[in-house]
């Protein structure tokens, strides 16, 4: 039942007694002036009795005193008689309600209209037979027996009427007093009533409030599991229930925020970082274990000013003491962020000292005001020692890249020498050998033409190794410059540039699909001169030549190319050999040649990240390959 | 007829190599006048008609022929002159020179060289792009026309 339906309940129940008591009230006096009226009536039939009691003896004494003097007195009595008659009318009126007294006022009239018959009478007799004679007639019984029935009959009414009168009093005493008895009664039944609706109502309306408010001072004092009981089915329920759902959210919302308190703190206790959070008093709030462990101290309450000696932080000197306004944390109360600050640590726990990075940021409350600052730090003693050994390292190899470009350029500009200087000599050797057999061939004689001729060739080759030599030496040392390239066209441009001197030959090529690759076209070129210029030398002796370039994918990213011939091959013993400078497996008067040649292949592949390898068998061919890392376009 | 035909400077220091050069050009019996400067000084006296060349008659040479390496003032040094100076600009100017050096090359041809030649060891190949040279810029390139004005 809703609270205000038991409002309703309690104020109407007291007010419906109260509107019966009221309405029996009102019935219980109303009958005071109908028995008040009963009374008055009554008292007026009395009154008019009486008067008509009077009335008839005023006439019996009129017609004694007339009958007595003698005289005649018919107009009093004729009057008196009209009176009575009147009278009567009046009392007959009066006692309608009564059959005994209209019975007995019935029989008093006409016994007065007898005794008025019998005076009328009397008179005649008298005054036609003397007094006497009517004397005669009053002295009779009749006279007597009337005379006694009215004195009876007026008695006996005068006593009905009296009875009436005292009964009818009684009775309007008695409706009163039962009226105030209802009326007192009533209301005092009302009051009772009232006081147990009102209790009633406070009792289911207070009671529930009352438990909300002590449910509300349980959790004012902490504790947030308590819960109002909802018992009833009112307004006070939904109050109670949403009260507890309430608490409820309160509750998880409590616990969510001490769980995260306790992650982090474990996340703190738990950190390789020291922490330290101090408010704007300078007293630390927070001092993780591992700020103590780096510290080697706890933290101080003697404030600010003290810190630095009480840590024994020191400047980078690590001598001067650090100013303690000038502490990352301190610079952070005043909201200043501070970002790797180093400092020195030397205190009677850390003797031999440490070298400590910090960190340090405000803290700003939710309203933007200055809370305090957070200090984040950690030992990097351990990383300064490296750093100075890499710092030194570097140094060392700074100066060692020095000496070494010292010893390139020396090597640049020897290569350099080598490439004007000595090439000068061996032109004039074989252009004065030339001059010579021009302006002295005929008188040389054979020997002599021969003689020159070998210098000339001798020149000639020393020149050819100069060149192959200079080569070798800017393979290794220049820039690559390396781009997207196809290994197809490159190719096909080299064939190009051999085909002047393969008209004697009989050359059967073979020639594969070949990768796009990311290299230096200069130098991959190279590589395909020497490679395929080899193969052609190798297959001389054949009648017919048969050269195979083709590629292979090795693996994801590398192309392995190959160059493959039907020439005299090799002994696959020596197959190391074939790369290394002036390595060569055959004689200059077979196969001409430097040794260079290849070993400038292998150093170009190595500066590319691939390899050179080689297979074959003496008189049966040779493959060369060697592997680059293939490019491929996105796609 | 001769005063039309222009002179070819060849600046070599070295007096085999400037023989042979000299040789050279004479296989193809040029016309021209072959001027031999002994270094890159000489070479540009004769440019500016200074010095034991101020008495030279007027006109460009047909073309110069520069060896890289030379003492007081080399090759490189009398191609940036040349090529910055508006008179002689247009003047053709071959590197003639034992040098295969890539650095030679790039900075020759960034300092608007009109041909680069590596000497060969063999003299008969010498003989055979001296010629060539010769005739190119000296018989069958004929140079613009503000050039002969002078």
């Amino acid at each position: 039942m809703s609270v205000i339906n038991r409002i309703r309940i309690g104020f109407a129940i007291p007010l419906l007694i109260a509107v019966l008591i009221g309405a029996i009230s009102y019935r219980t006096a109303s009958q005071i002036p109908e028995a008040s009226s009963w009374v008055e009536h009554t008292q007026q039939s009395l009154a008019s009795v009486q008067q008509l009691t009077l009335d008839i003896s005023d006439l019996v004494t009129l017609q004694r005193a007339s009958f007595a003097s003698g005289r005649r007195a018919d107009d009093q009595w004729q009057h008196l008689s009209a009176r009575i008659d009147g009278q009567f009318k009046v009392v007959q009126h009066l006692i309608a309600d009564n059959p005994n007294q209209q019975k007995r006022v019935a029989e008093l009239e006409s016994k007065v209209a007898q005794w008025n018959s019998i005076a009328k009478r009397v008179m005649d007799l008298e005054r036609s037979q003397g007094v006497m004679a009517a004397a005669e007639v009053l002295k009779g019984d009749e006279v007597k027996a009337i005379g006694e029935r009215v004195r009876t009959l007026l008695q006996e009414i005068n006593e009905e009427e009296n009875r009436l009168l005292r009964e009818r009093h009684e009775r309007a005493k008695r409706s009163a007093q039962i009226a105030m008895q209802v009326i007192g009664f009533g209301t005092l039944a009302a009051i009772l009533l009232g006081a147990l609706a009102v209790l009633w109502i406070s009792k289911k309306i207070t009671s529930p409030i009352k438990d909300l408010v002590q449910a509300a001072e349980r959790i004012g004092d902490g504790a947030l599991d308590c819960r109002v009981s909802v018992t009833t089915n009112d307004e006070l329920a939904v109050l109670g229930r949403a009260f507890n759902a309430m608490l409820s959210r309160v509750q998880g919302a409590h616990e969510a925020l001490q769980d995260q308190t306790r992650i982090l703190e474990s996340v703190l206790n738990s950190m390789a970082d020291g922490v330290a959070v101090a408010d704007q008093e300078g007293h630390f709030l927070l001092f993780n274990p591992m700020a103590k462990r780096i510290l080697k101290k706890d933290a101080t309450d003697r404030g600010l000013t003290d810190w630095s000696a009480h840590f024994g932080i020191l400047l980078p000197d690590a001598a001067t003491p650090y100013p303690p306004d000038q502490l990352p944390l301190a610079r952070a109360l005043r909201g200043e962020s501070v970002d790797g600050a180093e400092l020195f640590l030397r205190n009677d726990e850390v003797p031999e000292g440490a070298w400590l990075r910090v960190t340090a940021r405000p803290l700003i409350g939710g309203n933007g005001v200055l809370r305090g600052g957070v200090a984040v730090f950690n030992d990097v003693t351990e990383r300064k020692q490296t750093e100075q050994r890499i710092e030194k390292l570097n140094q060392d190899l700074l100066q060692r890249a020095t000496e070494l470009e010292i010893a390139n350029r020396e090597l640049e500009a020897f290569s350099y020498s080598v490439s004007h200087d000595l090439r000068a000599p061996l032109r004039h050797i074989d252009g004065y050998t030339e001059l010579l057999l021009k302006s002295a061939g005929p008188t040389l004689g054979e020997n002599g033409m021969r003689y020159a001729k070998t210098i000339a060739q001798s020149a000639k080759n020393l020149g050819m190794l100069i060149d192959d030599l200079l080569v070798f030496s800017r393979m290794g040392r220049a820039e690559m410059r390396a781009t997207i390239l196809s290994l197809d066209d490159l190719t096909q441009d080299v064939l190009r540039e051999f085909e002047p001197d393969l008209k004697d030959r009989a050359v059967t090529w073979k020639i594969g699909e070949l990768p796009t690759v990311h290299g230096d076209p200069q130098m991959l070129r190279l590589v395909l001169v020497n490679l395929l210029s080899n193969a052609l030398k190798y297959t001389r002796t054949r009648e017919q030549a048969e050269i195979e370039v083709g590629s292979s994918l090795n693996g994801a990213h590398q192309a392995v190319l190959f160059v493959k011939d039907n020439g005299v091959g090799f002994d696959m013993q020596y197959a190391d050999k074939l790369f290394g400078v002036f390595q060569r497996l055959h004689s200059s008067k077979e196969f001409e040649g430097t040794g260079i040649g290849l070993a400038n292949v292998r150093r170009i592949i190595n500066r590319h990240g691939g390899k050179t390898w080689a297979e074959g068998a003496v008189g049966q061919g040779a493959t060369f390959y060697f592997s680059l890392p293939e490019w491929k376009e996105a796609a | 007829m001769t005063a039309d035909v222009k002179a070819i400077l060849v600046a070599e220091d070295d007096p085999r190599d400037a023989e042979l050069t000299l040789e050279a050009l004479s296989e193809y019996n040029l016309r021209n006048e072959v001027v031999l400067a002994e270094d890159g000084a000489e070479a540009l006296d004769y440019l500016y008609r200074r010095g034991k060349f101020s008495e030279r008659r007027e006109g460009n040479p047909a073309v110069v022929l520069l060896d890289i390496k030379m003492p007081k003032v080399d090759g490189l040094q009398v191609l940036k002159t040349i090529k910055e100076d508006p008179e002689l600009r247009t003047v053709p100017v071959v590197m003639l020179t034992s040098s295969r050096e890539e650095r030679d090359l790039v900075e020759s041809y960034r300092l608007g060289v009109n041909a680069y030649v590596v000497k060969p060891v063999q003299f008969m190949q010498f003989v055979e792009s001296v010629k060539q040279l010769g005739a190119f810029w000296a018989v069958l390139n004929e140079p613009p026309a503000d050039s002969r004005k002078l």
